[in-house]
C-alpha cells in the first residue's frame, strides 16, 4: 500500500517508511475493530496521520531517531484523533468530548529512581548486560494488549486515563488491572528466559 | 500464569511504585517506601520488574 511519497529518500524518510510498514497492520486492525472503518477509510486515516507525524518530525516536534517502539502509541493517538474527525464528519457521533493531546499528561521516569529500585535486586552483577539485553528483546516482542499498555505507560509515560481513552477501555481501573497482568506476564517470561540462559 | 487476585492494595502499590520512579514522592514518603521495599519481598519483586521495564524500554528507544 501507500507510502511511496518520496523520490529521494534521506535517512529520516527511510526511518519513517520503515516505521509506517511496521505500524500498518496493527493500526488497520485497530481501526477496523474499534471504529468499524472501511478499508479505504483506514488507509486514509493512516496516510493522513503519517503526514502529520512527518510534519512533526520536520518541525522537530518528534525525533526521527526516536521512531521506535514508543512512537507507536504517539502515532496511534494521531490516528485516533483523525478517526474522530472523520466520524464527526460522517455524523456518526454528534460530538466528541475532546481530542487527545499526546503531549499532555506525560510522566517522566527518573533514571536515578529506577536505579535505586534495581539496586535492591538480590542478584550479583553477573551477566547484567545479557539480562538487560534479554529485557530489551522481550519488550520488543510483547503481545497485544501488553504491547500498547506497557509501552504507553512505561515507555511513553502516558497516564491511565489517557491509555483508557486511547485504547477504549471502560475505565482507568480496567487499564490498571490489565497493565498489572501484563507486568506479571513479563515477569514470568523474563524469569523463564533467565533460567534458560544460565 | 499465576492468577493471583488483583486487589485494590496491589493496584495502589503499582501506583506507588510509579510515583517513586517518577520522583513524585516527598522525601519522607520516599524514604518510608524504600524501607518498605527492603522488607516486603513481593512488593520489591514487583517494583524491580517495573523498573526493568522502564530501563529496558528506554534503552530500546535510545
Amino acid at each position: 500500500m501507500i507510502i511511496n511519497l518520496y523520490k529521494h529518500k534521506d535517512e529520516k524518510e527511510k526511518r519513517l517508511e520503515k516505521f509506517a510498514k511496521e505500524q500498518w497492520q496493527k493500526t488497520r486492525a485497530f481501526l477496523l475493530s474499534r471504529y468499524s472503518l472501511s478499508e479505504d477509510e483506514c488507509a486514509d486515516v493512516f496516510q493522513e496521520s503519517l503526514i502529520i507525524l512527518w510534519r512533526n518530525i520536520k518541525e522537530n516536534k518528534v525525533e526521527a531517531e526516536g521512531l521506535g517502539m514508543s512512537s507507536s502509541t504517539y502515532f496511534m493517538t494521531i490516528c485516533r484523533n483523525k478517526t474522530m474527525e472523520l466520524l464527526r464528519h460522517k455524523s456518526k457521533y454528534l460530538t466528541t468530548s475532546y481530542e487527545i493531546n499526546p503531549s499532555k499528561e506525560h510522566y517522566d521516569y527518573q533514571g536515578e529512581q529506577v536505579e535505586k529500585i534495581l539496586s535492591l535486586e538480590n542478584d550479583s552483577m553477573n551477566a547484567q548486560k545479557e539480562k538487560e539485553a534479554l529485557v530489551r528483546d522481550i519488550v520488543k516482542d510483547l503481545p497485544s494488549p501488553c504491547n500498547e499498555l506497557l509501552w504507553g505507560y512505561y515507555g511513553d509515560g502516558h497516564s491511565m486515563k489517557m491509555l483508557a481513552e486511547m485504547f477504549n477501555y471502560a475505565s482507568e481501573n480496567a487499564v490498571k488491572v490489565t497493565k498489572h497482568r501484563c507486568c506479571e506476564k513479563f515477569r514470568i517470561r523474563y524469569n523463564e528466559s533467565v533460567k534458560s540462559l544460565f | 500464569m499465576d492468577e493471583k487476585k488483583i486487589t485494590d492494595q496491589i493496584l495502589h502499590d503499582d501506583e506507588r511504585i510509579s510515583l517513586f520512579m517518577q520522583g513524585k514522592m516527598n522525601a519522607d514518603e520516599e524514604s518510608a517506601f524504600f524501607d518498605e521495599l527492603k522488607k516486603n519481598d513481593d512488593l520489591r519483586d514487583r517494583a524491580i520488574i517495573q523498573a526493568k521495564l522502564v530501563k529496558g524500554m528506554k534503552q530500546t528507544d535510545d
